[in-house]
Formats: structure tokens, C-alpha cells, sequence
């Protein structure tokens, strides 16, 4: 009894203390930090491979954790959309005028070439609702110190089954994330390379994906243009509204 | 006996319609040796066609024993022709695949005759124009005349009520033709049957014992003769 | 009619030359019939058997809930307990291995080999003591050495091998994902290199062994199905419904499909092709009937005025239109009997020798379960058919040739020249 005390008294003593921070605390932080009430992204990927590079440009919306809408703008694309709802994900052809439902191994497919599949875009259920996170450590990436967090997975509808996350001490953004497979070789590698303040908030601007078991092949996400908390049609978030 | 009323008969050549026959009316006798004579275009061919059912008048009647030819369909005409008409060609028209003696007989495979008396009947026919020792021979391997007499055997091998000749010495020459001409005479006595025959030639109707000429379609002249 | 045969023999034999040629060309057309249906029927023959002894087996058991979701290759219908299955063929003396069959992503990497890449395929896991009770792959080893249990070893397809360059030896990695749906990479090395007959195993599918795929996908002991051997191709749907019905109270909830459900593709396919030659068949044939009907009418026309003269002595328009008949059922009897003649001799040397096709399509996939050598097989249905048609379509040629010749008057016929 008298152990337990003594353990609050000083938790809330030295609230601000580097190890008193809990690995769930810093993954609710963090996911704080990436959610917005709504916003409007121009961006731009990078996809290298053998193949070369190749450049397409988004404007993505966004409301809440749920709600998605990208809409590619670059030639090759132009006018295929991504609409994430709270349970499924829809893709539209502008060319076939058809609007897909994505599940199953569809969702395992890559968009548009890139690193990134459809399924990386699902999700929206909350890190912590799928993982078990323990904090291990702190360290450095790129200069900045970082938590050190490792995943494993409790629910079995995640592709991967274990992640570990570097995230900022100061700013509870990632700088780095790692994704294994079942037994354990990494797949992928998130990289963050900038960040920048748009309206008070710190977000990722610049972000590289790579696929480390093929080695060969990456995927840089850069964003132009971000406007936060502006008002948003509701309707856009609508499969009614997608194939116009 | 052979009657023609008023038989008229057109042809249309391109654009332009022929009278190869206007209103030709004609009896012929059992045992008559008739010539048709005029020369070429007269319609001496379409009068022979007419009489041998293997071609029909736009108007007027053909009677042959009183029976008339309009009433009858192809198929039965056909089996006229085959039990009591006789054709003796201008060119012999010989199956050239098949020998003398074959190309006589078959006129008589077509009737309902058995074997034995068809051979005993095309071998006394040959032997009769004179052809006798030839039966096995192919048509290509005859002279003009032995084609005709082959012809000739054809004709009258199934003992028919009438034969009718197209200009049938047209191919041959002089005396060959004689040859035929008496052949025929004399058959048509053997026999009684009636022959018709057409011709150009004056030393043919000569020959005949009656003689009609025909002029642009049209009987100018009909004269017996008694040989 | 005794006259109409002699005669027609006697005019055939007179125009030899034309007859012959005539006949030479439906010959031609039914002999290349004969040919090539003896080929066709050769591959698709060779092609049943490859499909069943490489990849359909005579039977398969799946989870009810398989079939329609096959095309995603789901780990998710299972036999979860197919020792139960296993143990009632054994009693059973039916020859059966159990396969898990998915779908992943082969990782190559530069040195050793060529360069970097990676290809989307089929990996089938095989119990190396039980496949080849019912399957033909151990055989078909060309490099290395066959599976064995719980090792991470792969076997490559000789095609697939030379397209990536590998060898024995080689290190390769899996991506998939594993029943549960985790990302999943197996790293493995090429035990060893088959070269099967079978173009579609050749070129698109790995084997790896079955209890190794087992603790990699965190199958727990479950399999996606279970290949039997049957004796008997022919009666393989009947045995399998029974199958099925038997096994319905061994492992309730089953599908027994025969090898004829698993190929329904390549049947379709065969059938497709087959109905693709059969319009070269009959292009062929159309050929030969312009060559016939030409013939005939020619005869027909420098016979005009003999026909004219049959018909003027009272030949009935049948008897002549008989006359011809048989002449061109003569035609086309001599030309069924060398036809035949070719088509057996042709037949024989392609079912006998066959054609490497291997230069000419390389590791094409044309379809067919066949690649290499290309054979043919005896059917002797299509040689009485082919047969029987030859002098079918010469008499009816030369029936319709001898009808535009009686419309003629015959007055008209006998001035013809």
C-alpha cells in the first residue's frame, strides 16, 4: 500500500519525466498528432524502381480519422480516386466510369505502382485497438531523439505482424517505422525526412517508403500545399459523389 | 401419223424475238420418206424438235396418233421419246466412251428388254447398216459414215414408230451420204417406219418421197413424188 | 442401271487425268483432315494426361467453400484434419497427397543472380513422401534433388529457372501472407529444378515442402486439399461423386472434384481450339468442293450436248442425274480411298515421330499441357468419317452442278458447242 503511493505521488510529481511517459501514451500522442478535423493535401509521389522514376500528383482530403479522399491530378492518372470510408475503401476509374469496391486480395495490390498497397491505406481502427506496444528505449534518428516502440499484433486482421515505431520525444510524430513480416525479416522502411509547422501543427512533409526485401524499389511522398481545419463539402466523402 | 396444227414457234435471241415456225400445219403418214427442206434459218430444226418432243410450240397442237403431245408432262414425254421415237443427228452424237454395239444397246437397256434379246436385236441392227465386225469399236475410231450408220442403228434398234433425222449427211461427204440416204430408204420400207428428215441439199431431196420446204418459218411448198 | 455404272466407270476411266486430279485434291483435303485431327487429338490426349499427373491429379477433395473463391488461392477453406481423410483413402487402397496451395511474391536479388526482381506466382507445398503416390514432379528432377520434410527448400520450374538465371543452390525469399493474414517471408534455396511436360507447371509454379509451408503460414496441421489417384481416367467424375458422398461422413463438408472440374479451363480452351481448327477443317473443305464442283461442271458443260442427246432418246432426267452421281461417287470414292491412304501415312508418322515444337514456341504458353514434342493419335472414327464425307461431298457437288445443266431445254442442249 505504502509502494502504491509512493508510485503516484511521484507520477505526479514529475509528470514531464522521459520514463514516466507509457509506451500506450506516446502512440495516443502521436496518433493526436496526425489526426486533423479536416485538411486538404497537394502532394506528390515518387515512385523508383528498375523501371525508372515516375512522378504523380494528389490532392488528398481528409475529416476525422475515418474519411479519405485522394484524387490523382498527374496525366497518367488523372481523375482516379480513393475513397476511404470508416470500413471500406473504393477506387474509381474515370476511363471505365466504375467505381470498385476494394477487398480481399485487391487490397493487397500496390496503388499505382507504388510501395504502398491499398491496404496500407485502410485502417483508421487505431494502433492501439491492433497492437501491443512496449517501449524500449530511446534513441536517435537523424539527429533527433526518438521513442523507441515496439508492435505486436492482437488482432489478426493487420498485415503486419509486428512494427517498431521511432518517435520524436518533442514533436510525437515518427521519425522512422519498421514493418515485419510473421517471422520477422523487415519489409518496409518509413523514413520521415522533413517536418513542418502548417497552421500551429507539426506535420510530415516529406516521407520516403521502401521496400526492403526487394531492396530495389521506393516511394517518396512530398507534400506542396497543406490546409488545416478549412471547411470541407461533406458530400466528398460520399460514394454517391465519387464518380463525378 | 403425225399432225401438226397451226404450230407457230419464237425464239428470242437477245433483245430480238425469232419466228422460226408461224402457223405450220402438216399430216405425215405411217410410212412416209419426208424430207424438210429450206435453207438454214427456214426453221427446218425447230419443225424436227417440235415433232420429237423435245421442244414445245408457243401455240397450235402437235397430234402424234392422235394423241396430243401438250397433255403430256416431261417425264411422260420422255418415255415416249424412249418407246417410239428414233433421232439420227447432224454431228452422230455418239457416247464416245462407250463402243458401236454399246451405244446401240443402250437404247434398248433403257426399255424394260432382257439381256439376251438385247444383244440378239443391237447385233442384227449392225449387222444391217453394215457394220458388222465393228461392234466393239469406240465411235473416235469410225469413219464419218460408220459414226452415222451407228447413229442409224441407235435410231431404229428399238423398232420406233418414227425417226427423226437432222440434216444427217450435212457432215459426211457425197457418196457417204448416198450410202445413208439408201440406207434409210431401204429401212423405211423393211420397217415402215416413218422417217423425217432435213436437209439443204438438193441431190437429199432428191431422195425423198415427199418434200416440204419451209421459208422463213413458213411451209412454201409441198410436193409427193412417186419413186 | 447396269448401263448407267458402266457407263460412268467407262468415263472415268476415260478422263483419267481429270479424275485423278480431282481426286488427288480431295485426297489432299481429307488426308490434312485426317492429319491434323490425329495431331489435335495426340496433343489434347498427351494434354489430359499431363494435366492429371502434374497438376489435377484425378480427384482433388477441397473445402466446400474452396471452389468458388479458387482463383484468390484463400488459405482460409481448409481440410483442417486431413489425417481423417488421409487414413479412410489409405483403407481405402486410393493413393492421396495432401497440398497447400498460395499465392506469393519470389524475390530474387542481384548476385547470385542477374539482377534484381521479383514475380508474382503459384507456391504449391507438397509432402515429399506422399506426392509422388499420386503425382509425376519427383521425376521430372533435372538439376538437384527432390524435397524432403521440413527443409526450406524450393523447387524451380527449367523455364522459370532460365528466365531468372538460377541454379541450384540459390537463395530465394517468399513473400505471402499467412492464414491468419500476416505478411510472411520464407527465405529458401533452390533444392533443385524440374523440368515437366506440363508448360503450365513448368513456367508459373514452386513447390516447397508441406510442413515447413505448414509452420511458415501457421497452418496448424491443415491443408487446402487432397489429390487422388483413381485408376481410371474416363469414369473420374462418377468416382469422385461417390467420393464425395463416401467421404461426407469421414470430414463433413467436402467437395470431391474430378480432374475434369479442376481443367474446366483448359477444356474450354481445348474446346475453343478445336473448334478453331475445325474452321480450317472446313475451309479446307470448301476448297476441295470448289475443286470438285469445277471438275464437274466441266464435265458437265463438254457434255452438254451429249446430255442432250441422252435426254432427246428418252432418258429420264433422274437416270441422267444418276449417271453423274455415281461418276462423281467414283471421283469420290478413289479420292476417299487415297485420302485415307494419306491420312494414315501422315498419321503414322506423327504419332510415331511426332514434331518438336520446342524450336519454333519456345516456352510459350499456347495452351496446351504439352511442349516439346508433339504427337499425334490414332482415330480411326475420324478416318471412316472423312471417308464417308469425301464421297458425300462429291456426290452432292455434282448433284448441284448437274441440276443447273437439266434446266437447260434440250432442244437447246443439242445445239450447245
Amino acid at each position: 500500500m505504502k509502494r502504491l503511493v509512493i508510485t503516484a505521488l511521484m507520477l505526479i510529481v514529475i509528470p514531464s519525466s522521459v520514463f514516466a511517459v507509457s509506451a500506450e501514451e506516446i502512440i495516443r500522442k502521436l496518433e493526436e498528432n496526425t489526426v486533423f478535423e479536416t485538411s486538404r493535401v497537394d502532394g506528390d509521389m515518387i515512385i523508383r524502381d528498375r523501371f525508372g522514376t515516375k512522378k504523380s500528383s494528389f490532392i488528398s482530403y481528409s475529416r476525422g480519422t475515418d474519411d479519405m479522399l485522394v484524387e490523382f491530378t498527374s496525366v497518367e492518372e488523372e481523375g482516379m480516386k480513393i475513397l476511404r470510408t470508416k470500413d471500406e475503401l473504393y477506387l474509381f476509374f474515370p476511363e471505365a466510369e466504375e467505381t470498385i469496391r476494394m477487398q480481399g486480395a485487391a487490397l493487397k495490390e500496390s496503388v499505382i505502382g507504388s510501395d504502398m498497397s491499398y491496404e496500407d491505406m485502410t485502417g483508421g481502427k487505431g494502433l492501439l485497438a491492433s497492437y501491443n506496444v512496449t517501449l524500449e528505449g530511446t534513441e536517435e534518428v537523424g539527429g533527433y531523439p526518438c521513442y523507441r516502440v515496439g508492435m505486436k499484433a492482437v488482432r489478426r486482421d493487420v498485415p503486419y505482424y509486428s512494427q517498431t515505431m521511432w518517435i520524436d520525444t518533442t514533436l510525437f510524430i515518427y521519425r522512422r517505422v519498421h514493418k515485419f513480416s510473421r517471422s520477422g525479416k523487415l519489409l518496409k522502411n518509413i523514413t520521415i525526412s522533413e517536418i513542418r509547422e502548417v497552421s500551429g501543427r507539426q506535420v510530415p512533409v516529406r516521407m520516403v517508403l521502401e521496400d526492403t526485401v526487394k531492396g530495389n524499389s521506393s516511394t517518396e511522398f512530398i507534400v506542396r500545399g497543406m490546409k488545416i481545419d478549412i471547411p470541407l463539402d461533406p458530400g466528398i466523402f460520399s460514394l454517391e459523389e465519387l464518380s463525378w | 401419223m403425225i399432225t401438226l396444227a397451226k404450230v407457230s414457234k419464237n425464239y428470242r435471241i437477245g433483245e430480238i424475238m425469232v419466228q422460226a415456225l408461224v402457223d405450220v400445219s402438216l399430216e405425215a403418214e405411217q410410212n412416209e420418206f419426208l424430207s424438210i427442206a429450206g435453207p438454214s434459218g427456214s426453221g427446218k430444226t425447230t419443225l424436227l424438235n417440235l415433232i420429237g418432243c423435245i421442244d414445245r410450240p408457243d401455240s397450235g397442237e402437235i397430234f402424234i396418233d392422235w394423241q396430243a403431245v401438250s397433255a403430256r408432262n416431261k417425264k411422260e414425254l420422255a418415255l415416249f421419246r424412249r418407246e417410239k421415237l428414233g433421232f439420227v443427228f447432224q454431228t452422230f452424237n455418239l457416247i464416245p466412251v462407250l463402243t458401236a454395239y454399246e451405244n446401240v444397246s443402250f437404247v434398248l437397256s433403257l426399255l424394260d428388254i432382257r439381256e439376251p434379246e438385247i444383244k440378239a436385236r443391237s447385233m442384227a441392227m449392225l449387222r444391217e447398216v453394215g457394220l458388222e465386225g465393228k461392234e466393239d469399236v469406240l465411235p473416235g475410231r469410225l469413219s464419218g459414215g460408220q459414226q452415222q450408220r451407228v447413229a442409224i442403228a441407235r435410231a431404229l434398234v428399238k423398232s420406233p414408230r418414227i425417226v427423226l433425222a437432222d440434216e444427217p449427211t450435212a457432215n459426211l461427204d457425197s457418196k457417204t451420204g448416198e450410202d445413208i440416204l439408201k440406207l434409210m430408204e431401204r429401212l423405211n420400207k423393211k420397217h415402215n417406219t416413218m422417217f423425217i428428215f432435213s436437209t439443204h441439199d438438193p441431190m437429199v431431196m432428191d431422195y425423198a418421197h415427199r418434200l416440204v420446204s419451209l421459208h422463213d418459218g413458213r411451209i412454201v411448198s409441198d410436193e409427193r413424188r412417186t419413186k | 442401271m447396269k448401263f448407267l455404272l458402266r457407263l460412268a466407270w467407262k468415263n472415268l476411266s476415260r478422263y483419267r487425268k481429270r479424275t485423278i486430279i480431282t481426286a488427288a485434291a480431295l485426297a489432299v483435303g481429307l488426308g490434312a483432315y485426317i492429319f491434323m485431327d490425329s495431331w489435335i487429338l495426340g496433343i489434347e490426349k498427351e494434354s489430359e494426361r499431363n494435366l492429371v499427373w502434374y497438376e489435377t491429379s484425378s480427384a482433388r477433395a477441397l473445402d466446400d467453400g474452396y471452389w468458388e473463391q479458387k482463383d484468390r488461392l484463400p488459405l482460409k477453406y481448409t481440410i483442417d484434419e486431413p489425417e481423417a481423410v488421409l487414413g479412410w483413402l489409405a483403407g481405402k487402397k486410393i493413393p492421396a497427397a495432401p497440398r497447400t496451395v498460395f499465392g506469393g511474391e519470389l524475390i530474387m536479388h542481384k548476385d547470385p543472380f542477374l539482377e534484381d526482381g521479383s514475380l508474382t506466382l503459384r507456391v504449391l507445398a507438397i509432402d515429399p513422401v506422399k506426392d509422388d503416390t499420386v503425382f509425376r514432379l519427383k521425376e521430372t528432377i533435372e538439376a538437384g534433388r527432390y524435397l524432403e520434410p521440413g527443409e526450406e527448400k524450393i523447387l524451380i520450374g527449367a523455364w522459370l529457372a532460365a528466365d531468372l538465371g538460377a541454379e541450384v543452390g540459390y537463395p530465394l525469399t517468399v513473400v505471402t501472407r499467412t492464414r491468419d493474414g500476416y505478411y510472411q517471408t520464407i527465405d529458401v534455396e533452390i533444392a533443385g529444378i524440374f523440368n515437366c511436360p506440363n508448360p503450365a507447371i513448368n513456367k508459373g509454379t514452386v513447390f516447397i515442402p508441406l510442413d515447413t509451408a505448414d509452420r511458415y503460414l501457421e497452418m496448424n496441421g491443415a491443408v487446402t486439399e487432397i489429390n487422388l489417384r483413381l485408376p481410371e481416367r474416363e469414369d473420374a467424375d462418377a468416382l469422385a461423386a461417390a467420393l464425395e458422398s463416401d467421404l461426407a461422413g469421414v470430414a463433413p463438408g467436402l467437395d470431391v472434384k474430378s480432374w475434369r472440374d479442376l481443367a474446366e479451363d483448359y477444356l474450354a480452351f481445348a474446346g475453343m481450339k478445336k473448334s478453331a481448327s475445325n474452321i480450317i477443317l472446313i475451309l479446307v473443305f470448301i476448297i476441295a468442293a470448289v475443286g470438285i464442283s469445277n471438275t464437274m461442271i466441266m464435265a458437265i458443260n463438254e457434255r452438254t450436248k451429249e446430255l442432250g442427246m441422252m435426254r432427246a432418246l428418252g432418258m429420264k432426267d433422274s437416270e441422267i442425274r444418276l449417271a453423274f452421281l455415281l461418276e462423281a461417287g467414283g471421283i469420290g470414292f478413289i479420292g476417299a480411298v487415297m485420302g485415307v491412304v494419306l491420312g494414315v501415312v501422315l498419321s503414322y508418322w506423327i504419332v510415331s515421330r511426332g514434331v518438336d515444337m520446342g524450336g519454333l514456341i519456345g516456352d510459350m504458353d499456347i495452351g496446351y499441357r504439352v511442349h516439346g514434342l508433339f504427337r499425334g493419335a490414332w482415330h480411326p472414327e475420324a478416318m471412316v468419317t472423312a471417308f464417308i464425307f469425301g464421297i458425300v461431298l462429291t456426290v452432292l457437288v455434282s448433284f448441284l452442278s448437274t441440276g443447273r445443266a437439266l434446266r437447260r431445254g434440250i432442244a437447246d442442249s443439242l445445239r450447245y458447242s
